[in-house]
């Protein structure tokens, strides 16, 4: 049985990073981050809610490949959770 | 984002490596106390479980992907490779040969190549992933590197149990030349799956710290431990696992880690389960 709980996650590069993380290890989930960053040419600290499409677009057939397309919506549906515009 | 974001999370997903380490001591204690305690028949039963629930968990690896998901590939020929198991016993047991021909052998050759290729499908998957492709030169060269020197050590493997069949005498009837065959083969292909297993490996490294990277891991480890069973099945003069007539430690060592081999494809096939489906609840 899983337990909601809440992260606080500081900016929305670290969010990127907290979800990866458990899947796709700390390394890794850097190495997204900075695959996200290059895609949009911005900055990790640059990096916000609307540029949610384009983390979409950049993770989705890579994550795809690993662990298949219905588990890959539902990790990608964990990164909108913290894309609230603010 | 000038706020903290609070992000709905669930709990960690994937199988506990404490019910893990629980699965691994039952399965193996439990063929081990049944062998010392019971009798070598009960303890095989034990391991003809253990190789089914083998095959089932794999299959319902398969199930949890869509047809077009590019993991399905490798978890359904590594399904294949797994269900031929049970059958190799099957046959086995019921001294299945037409012609005086063990069709168990012939069907643990044809075994054996599924499981080769299924090693190389899920290295194919893996390594068409952008996020673990390695794009460095140096890297490239490192890599190129392990596999030469697993390749060599796979070679060596290989030599030795060639040389240890050759060793007996050219085989005097076709059910001979089918068991020399299955045994060199079974190496080949156990050496060729535990050096992909190691590129598995290496390919996942960057992964280690996550969820997606264990059953790779166990693959490697089970992996490993069935190129032991093989030498130590040759050096015994056996084909399979259930040709061995128990004597000692030396004939019931390999069928132990034989069962330790089994329950370590179990442990990969049940950690990519637990974690498709704690991902799908989310």
């Amino acid at each position: 049985m899983s337990v909601i709980k809440p992260i606080v996650a500081a900016n929305f590069a670290d969010h990127i990073v907290q979800v990866l993380s458990p899947l796709l290890g700390p390394h890794t989930a850097k190495r997204a981050l900075a695959m996200i960053c290059k895609k949009a040419g911005k900055e990790t600290h640059q990096l916000g809610p609307t540029d949610l499409p384009i983390a979409h677009a950049t993770l989705r057939p890579m994550l795809r490949t690993l662990i298949g397309n219905d588990v890959t919506v539902r990790v990608l549906a964990d990164l909108d959770a913290g894309g609230t515009p603010s | 984002m000038s706020e903290p974001s609070f992000v709905l999370t669930r709990g960690p997903v994937g199988l506990r490596p404490a019910l893990a380490l629980l699965m691994l001591v039952a399965a193996v204690g439990g063929r081990i106390v049944l062998d010392l305690q019971v009798s070598t028949a009960a303890g095989e039963l034990w391991q003809r479980a253990v190789e089914v629930f083998t095959a089932a968990v794999t299959g319902a690896v398969v199930l949890h992907f869509a047809r077009d998901d590019p993991p399905r590939l490798p978890w359904s020929l590594f399904f294949v490779s797994m269900i031929i198991v049970p059958i190799v016993r099957l046959l086995s047991y019921l001294r299945v040969e037409p012609g005086g021909v063990p069709l168990a052998y012939l069907v643990i050759i044809g075994g054996n190549f599924v499981l080769v290729a299924a090693m190389l499908a899920f290295g194919r998957v893996l390594g068409s992933s952008e996020l673990l492709s390695e794009r460095t030169r140096d890297d490239r060269v490192r890599a190129t590197a392990v596999v030469g020197l697993l390749a060599l050590g796979a070679l060596a493997t290989i030599a030795y149990n060639t040389f240890e069949v050759a060793g007996r005498g050219l085989p005097t009837t076709l059910a001979g030349w089918i068991s020399a065959t299955a045994n060199v083969v079974s190496t080949v292909c156990d050496a060729i799956a535990f050096a992909g297993s190691l590129y598995l490996v290496w390919l996942v490294r960057p992964l280690i710290g996550g969820l997606l990277a264990r059953p790779y891991l166990l693959i490697a480890a089970a992996a490993g431990v069935f190129l032991a069973v093989d030498i130590l099945l040759v050096a015994a003069g056996a084909t399979t696992q259930t040709d061995l007539v128990v004597t000692g430690l030396r004939t019931q060592l390999p069928k132990w880690l034989g069962c330790l081999a089994y329950t370590g494809l179990a442990l990969a096939a049940s950690s990519q389960l637990a974690l498709l489906r704690g991902l799908r609840r989310r």
